[in-house]
């Protein structure tokens, strides 16, 4: 069993350790916070056919990143992580393949099956998994029909299996840990309740993942202080250095000269780790266990710092192919970003955007920041949402189905 | 009856080790927080006033941690800003 040594707050343990926690056990021993059955669409080509599948079961879940073909070998390779990582991921009970051509479903069919032999590592699920090509089809008309028989039956293998929520250990939550739409009720408020709640889980075994490389300029110093060891601390420090070397490439301006920004000057903030410290401050206090590159899968439980673009959606899609079941989503002014795959929890404590964005968002913590609610109370709101998340409530995201799955490119199609 | 200029000011500490709180509202003729401690008027909504005094050269601690160094000494109930603070 992990044994963690980091502190959490005793009286919020206490009452965390008196909630159940129900998930659906996978073969590899990650925990599912939904039994999604998907239809994946591995190819733009294969995008409408797959919704339109997806259609005849209200209770499916469609997945669409409209891939491209003819791209260099690293972005892919990219797009055959990601697949692999959907058929994997502990949210999925079930799923449904489409391809465009036979020798594309047959490669992944036998990738998944020699995938699924090896049942003692994460990424082999052993879920009931269908494949369909479009071109082997006798015309839309039966595409339709076939795929729609397919995951008609996929739904009865699923019944077959009697796949159910069984009571897990706190540990089983995977948690991807995202801000946008920072503002400064995000930075004292959303974000440093999210990392108590981040410090409870992973004081108790669990795991989380925080990305958007970006953010971290300036907090290099931070970072080094708080990793396992010096290899991850340099690892992490190269991430943060290749971004920012980016961003002065991209824009020609030295992103450490340039910030705080004037705008964030006027907002309070003196100095750059500051700054970075309202985004750093979502990940607790724990120890970062390793450095991993986009949509790794991380080795075991503990904090993961995960190099991603800003973007949210793309970042949370790279939590997500991580293994993360959750995902906590600290928000200034609103944003509508979740993923589909990771049910996302919205959490805020800016009074007006809370007025406004009331319908879609999770937990209110604006009592919080106008000082009329303790910090405890601000971390039992997120750790009961978190928990009701978990064990099988509606995220506002996954009601409003927001999100998407984005990957990030790095080079030129051919 | 109290007076609305009786009334401190709202902020917020998010360290237990922070030599410096965040200002959660805009009402910047008070001249006090809302636990009595004074401070000086003016200061801006979300930025930070001084909690115990820190010496030129010391570090000022938010988040527990240090996000910049007295450029002077800063006295208790302060503004902590670009012009003391780097």
């Amino acid at each position: 069993m992990y044994i963690s040594t980091i502190a959490a707050n005793p009286s919020l343990d206490a009452y965390a350790q008196a909630l159940d926690w129900r998930g659906f056990m996978r073969a590899d021993g990650r925990v599912g916070a939904r039994n999604h059955r998907v239809v994946l669409s591995t190819v733009a080509l294969t995008d409408q056919l797959a919704a339109a599948i997806a259609q005849s079961d209200p209770e499916s879940l469609c997945i669409i990143g409209a891939f491209s073909r003819g791209l260099q070998h690293c972005d892919d390779a990219m797009i055959g992580q990601f697949l692999k990582a959907v058929l994997c991921h502990p949210n999925v009970g079930a799923a449904l393949v489409i391809t465009h051509d036979g020798p594309s479903a047959d490669q992944l069919a036998a990738d998944f099956a020699a995938n699924a032999t090896n049942s003692a590592t994460p990424g082999t699920a052993q879920i009931p998994v269908d494949f369909l090509a479009f071109m082997k089809c006798k015309g839309r008309a039966d595409a339709l029909e076939t795929g729609s028989q397919k995951l008609a039956n996929l739904a009865r293998q699923q019944s077959v299996l009697a796949q159910t929520r069984v009571g897990v250990p706190m540990r089983a939550v995977a948690a991807a840990l995202e801000c946008g739409g920072s503002d400064v009720s995000s930075s004292i408020c959303a974000n440093p309740v999210i990392g108590d709640v981040c410090d409870l889980l992973l004081h108790n075994g669990g795991l989380a993942v925080v990305s958007e490389t970006a953010e971290f300029i300036g907090a290099e110093r931070v970072f080094y202080n708080r990793c396992a060891d010096t290899q991850v601390a340099q690892k992490i420090l190269d991430f943060i250095t290749y971004r920012a070397d980016l961003i002065e490439q991209d824009s020609g301006k030295d992103y450490r000269g340039t910030n705080p920004t004037k705008e964030n000057l006027d907002g309070g903030l003196t100095t750059l780790i500051e700054k970075s410290m309202g985004a750093v401050c979502k990940t607790g206090t724990a120890p970062f266990a390793s450095a991993l590159s986009y949509g790794e899968t991380p080795a075991g439980a503990g904090l993961h710092f995960m190099d991603t673009p800003f973007f949210s959606p793309t970042s949370l899609t790279g939590m997500m192919m991580a293994g993360c079941n959750l995902g906590m989503f600290a928000m200034g002014v609103f944003n509508p970003s979740g993923n589909p795959l990771c049910p996302t929890i919205k959490i805020c404590g800016n009074p007006n955007t809370i007025a406004d964005w009331q319908d879609d968002i999770d937990v209110d913590l604006s009592e919080y920041f106008l000082g009329e609610m303790s910090r405890e109370a601000a971390q039992i709101a997120v750790l009961d949402r978190v928990n009701a998340t978990f064990n099988g409530a509606l995220t506002a995201a996954e009601i409003a189905g927001e999100g998407q799955f984005l990957l990030p490119r790095q080079k030129d199609s051919l | 009856m109290q007076l609305e200029s009786d009334q401190g000011r709202r902020f917020l500490v998010i360290d237990d080790a922070d030599n410096v709180a965040t200002l959660l509202d805009g009402a910047t003729d008070r001249d006090k927080l809302t636990n009595g401690m004074p401070i000086a008027p003016l200061i801006p909504f979300g930025h930070k006033v001084c909690l115990t005094p820190i010496g030129a050269g010391e570090a000022v601690i938010k988040y527990g941690l240090e996000i910049g160094v007295a450029t002077i000494d800063i006295g208790q109930g302060e503004h902590v800003h670009i012009h003391n603070c780097r």
